[in-house]
């Protein structure tokens, strides 16, 4: 099948196999023969790439953020920040020596460096959870496949913004 | 006056016509001033030994030039700098050559209108591309996952003596199904613009190859839509897709691959995956 396909696209008819000159033939094999011509393709794609030495042209350094792209990255960056806490408190509670009100006492005995850093902990923590969390139910509407429209799609983002940003003042009382 | 008398005014040589044009041209010198506008345009040269790549500002009278960027790039290559070197064809936004990273966004050169503020207006070759030369990319990658994806009408069950006969026959609503799907004129912004396809054009297929694959799927006169739907069953072909939506927001031509993609991925979570496993190896064999 794939020695058919080579012979006649060099353009030479094979006795009584005009079949690949007529419109919507399907080859009987599916998907492979173009599946290898096209892995072909690709491969020789990489490898003249490589062996010119072209530049890649420039991307992020040049790309326009806006407010979808930043809401997306801000996303995977806020999903990294509350996995990394959540396996951290763990840890620190197993190699430290004090459970949690005796941290909490040791920061505050710090004075108000300890105060700003509790403080900062605490709203950097609950900004990245709310965020994230708002950002998920984003992606599940996604999924049904409501609010793809682009002014959907901006509204969305402001909406979970401001959802966000009450959580987060929410989670701050607390 | 009578008619032929009438009619030698009009000849290009006579006085009255001599007088016309005299005044255009100093209507036209005198109207407006200069508006120059700067635009920084990414270069490079392959056929010089190690040159990098580097930003060239040119300036041009926009009084002088018609209103979009191509416009403008036809006329630093016509005056300016004729090692200028860009995609071009239909200058009407229909076949897809001059897709370029303009002021940040991916689209159409032809397209896009020139802003007259005075700030410099950046012009790249289309983001994370092997550049051949100046603003024109490598597409053999594009073009090659395109055909990847058999983006032609597949039926079961006919013969070669059947094609031709009659026409396959489509309701309404069933066409009604392509619309914003078929008018893609493949121009790679939205894939180009897509960090995912950045990272991984190797095997992430883009949201313009997929938004085609699509468009075959849901297409109710192509029987192998469960085959079709198979051939994305890996973790890189679609999954790649993590609904940045760049892609929708830059296409030039208003489509939106962001929904075609997540239709499709409704239509690979609600397909009986292993039917259509089954009808792929028994064609095979």
């Amino acid at each position: 099948m794939a020695v058919c396909f080579r012979i006649s696209s060099c353009g030479k008819l094979l006795a009584g196999s005009k079949q690949w000159m007529q419109a919507g033939w399907v080859p009987a094999v599916m998907g492979s023969t173009s599946a290898q011509k096209t892995a072909n393709q690709m491969d020789r794609y990489w490898k003249k790439n490589r062996q010119l030495n072209r530049p890649l042209s420039p991307h992020l350094s040049i790309y326009k953020y806006d407010v979808p792209m930043v809401l997306s990255i801000s996303n995977r960056i806020t999903a990294s920040a509350v996995t990394i806490a959540f396996y951290l408190g763990p840890l620190v509670y197993l190699f430290g020596g004090k459970d949690f009100a005796g941290y909490y006492a040791m920061m505050q005995s710090w004075g108000p460096l300890g105060h700003t850093l509790i403080g900062t902990t605490k709203f950097s923590l609950a900004f990245c959870f709310s965020y994230h969390f708002c950002a998920s139910i984003r992606h599940f509407i996604w999924d049904i496949g409501q609010g793809y429209a682009k002014p959907q799609v901006y509204q969305s983002g402001y909406a979970m913004l401001v959802v966000t940003l009450l959580m987060t003042a929410g989670l701050m009382y607390l | 006056m009578p008619a032929r008398d009438l009619v030698k005014l009009l000849q290009p040589k006579s006085a009255l016509m001599q007088l016309v044009q005299a005044r255009c041209a100093q209507t036209a010198a005198a109207t407006q001033p200069a508006r120059m506008k700067k635009f920084s345009i990414y270069r490079f040269d392959p056929d010089k030994p190690g040159d990098k790549p580097r930003q060239q500002t040119y300036e041009v009278d926009l009084n002088q030039c018609g209103p979009m960027v191509l416009d403008a790039l036809i006329k630093i290559k016509d005056t300016v700098d004729p090692t200028l070197t860009f995609r071009r064809s239909c200058r009407e936004g229909i076949c897809g050559s001059c897709s370029m990273n303009i002021g940040g966004e991916n689209t159409l050169a032809c397209l896009c209108k020139i802003n007259d503020n005075s700030s410099t207006l950046k012009v790249y070759p289309l983001p994370h591309m092997y550049v051949i030369k100046d603003l024109v990319p490598d597409m053999a990658n594009f073009y090659a996952q395109y055909e990847s994806i058999e983006p032609y009408l597949k039926k079961k069950g006919i013969t070669e003596e059947d094609i031709g006969k009659e026409s396959y026959l489509q309701s309404v609503p069933d066409r009604a199904k392509l619309d914003g799907l078929y008018e893609c004129i493949l121009c790679a912004c939205c894939s180009t613009s897509c960090p995912s396809y950045w990272w991984n054009s190797d095997k992430y297929l883009g949201p313009a190859v997929l938004m085609q694959a699509y468009r075959w799927m849901v297409d109710s006169r192509d029987d192998y839509t469960d085959e079709r739907l198979a051939m994305m069953e890996d973790s890189y072909s679609v999954y790649r897709c993590h609904t940045i939506m760049n892609c929708t927001k830059t296409c030039p031509k208003g489509l939106n691959p962001g929904l075609a993609i997540g239709e499709m991925k409704k239509l690979m979570a609600l397909y009986d995956a292993n039917k259509a496993k089954a009808k792929v190896n028994a064609e095979a064999h």
